[in-house]
């Protein structure tokens, strides 16, 4: 289990810290979102059920999305947001990245209570629910500041959108380090 | 986790409505095609002079924010005589390398973008028909080749003949909030016999201008004795709040016509009645495209 969530941890340190050498990006953001692919794969091989399913297609579809956005940035010149049809482009992959996230979080409150460790998913629940606000907030002041051409908004939304990211790493080391056997003795 | 999954359905429903509501904003607030701000302009033009003179004035108009094209030129139909170069660029250089170029110009305000175009004359009509000249209309071409006829407002060219009159500059002052002063010293006895300014009726609700405090038709008739002072005042602001006169570009020079006490007649022009620097802002530019019925 820990493997899996190191590998999302670094899956997400590569999607968001992008290493470019030059003009060539080395380890592009799809690069990123695989390693959290990788990740989930080696998670559900430990748990039963089709608990990470839904965020497996989250994240493939993010994966895709930023395969294509890059292809993209080189069609459009970098203004992805001139073209009407694709102005809400950066905010669609933030929408598909919180579902990836909160169902992995989900899955992982689910796990934690089938074993026992009723204490450890309610710490999980609350960080979820941080999560989940904070994103939400990213992405109200995303949407405005798309709709308005507005960049003050946008750079809220932004700042909020990589406060959450970090956040989520501090989750996913967390969770690495989490005991994932049964507890018979846990309790609230 | 049950207030989790709430938070988060609550989220996407949220996002949805904001993105649905976001589209139809944008589809709203867009252009079919430029808006060009009306201007009203007087353009002197210097006749038996055989210097180089530049004559040149600025079109402005407000277009979509992503609107990348470029005006390249601008004829006017109803003089095809007059030809001016129009440059979006304020610096034309002749080969444009840069990085510069890469960038559209204009100032961006929310969905919308504030362009100049700096227009320069070159070649100039014949001197006698200078004062027939009334530009209202101009066929715009973009650097994409699409083409528009726009109304403009209106460009009065006038010959002008530097010639003696018994008038002495004595000052002239000007200031941001759009009060100017201009102050003559008389040097005979001059009758006002006629105020020319057909440009004047458009800008009415923002310039107010005086000739030694009173209305300037109430000054017709009137005679100024040797030695004392003309004082022709004019203060610039839109009197009405309303949008469309307030983002009215102008640079007017009415004429003033005196006769002596022999009956010899000047003209003088006061070049004190300009438009003032504007702040625009999202909203007003979308409450002046609205007044403009464009959206």
């Amino acid at each position: 289990m820990a493997e899996g969530y190191k590998k999302i941890f670094w899956g997400i340190v590569i999607a968001t810290f992008n290493i470019t050498l030059g003009v060539i990006k080395v380890l592009p953001t799809f690069i990123g979102w695989i390693v959290v692919l990788t990740g989930l794969l080696e998670l559900e091989k430990n748990n039963s059920g089709e608990a990470f399913s839904s965020s497996k297609k989250a994240t493939k579809i993010l994966a895709a999305m930023s395969f294509g956005g890059m292809f993209l940035s080189f069609l459009g010149n970098g203004n992805v947001e001139s073209f009407l049809p694709l102005m809400f482009y950066p905010l669609f992959v933030v929408v598909i990245e919180l579902v990836v996230f909160h169902k992995i979080l989900a899955a992982s409150v689910h796990h934690f209570s089938e074993l026992n460790q009723h204490k450890t998913a309610s710490i999980y629940i609350s960080k979820d629910r941080m999560y989940l606000i904070i994103m939400g907030i990213s992405l109200v002041f995303l949407v405005i500041s798309l709709t308005f051409n507005q960049a003050t908004m946008g750079i809220v939304g932004a700042i909020l959108a990589i406060l959450s990211r970090v956040y989520l790493l501090t989750i996913m080391s967390a969770l690495g380090k989490e005991e994932h056997t049964a507890k018979d003795n846990a309790f609230i | 986790m049950a207030i989790n999954s709430r938070i988060f359905k609550g989220v996407l429903l949220l996002v949805t409505i904001l993105v649905i509501v976001g589209y139809s904003l944008v589809i709203y607030f867009r252009l079919d095609q430029p808006v060009f701000f009306d201007h009203y302009y007087d353009k002197r033009i210097y006749i038996n002079e055989e210097q180089y003179q530049e004559i040149s004035f600025n079109l402005s108009y407000i277009t979509n924010v992503h609107d990348d094209r470029v005006v390249t030129q601008i004829t006017f139909p109803e003089h095809p005589e007059v030809t001016i170069q129009a440059s979006e660029y304020a610096y034309n250089a002749p080969f444009n390398w840069g990085s510069e170029k890469n960038k559209t110009p204009g100032d961006v305000y929310g969905r919308y973008s504030v362009r100049n175009v700096i227009c320069k004359m070159i070649e100039l009509p014949q001197k006698e028909d200078l004062n027939k000249i009334v530009l209202t209309h101009a066929k715009v071409l973009f650097d994409d080749a699409s083409e528009i006829t726009v109304d403009i407002g209106e460009i009065n060219l006038y010959a002008y003949m530097p010639g003696e009159i018994p008038l002495e500059h004595v000052s002239t002052s000007g200031s941001s909030d759009g009060t100017g002063e201009t102050r003559y010293r008389l040097l005979g006895n001059l009758t006002l016999t006629a105020i020319d300014s057909p440009l004047m009726a458009n800008v009415k609700d923002s310039v107010q201008w005086e000739i030694n405090n009173n209305i300037p038709n109430d000054s017709l008739g009137m005679t100024f004795q040797e030695g004392s002072f003309l004082d022709v005042t004019s203060r610039i602001g839109s009197m009405t709040g309303d949008i469309i006169s307030e983002y009215t570009l102008f640079d007017i020079h009415p004429k003033l016509t005196f006769v002596d006490d022999a009956g010899i007649q000047y003209t003088q022009h006061f070049y004190n009645i300009d438009s003032l620097y504007h702040n625009y802002s999202f909203m007003t530019l979308y409450k002046y495209i609205k007044a403009r019925g464009a959206i």
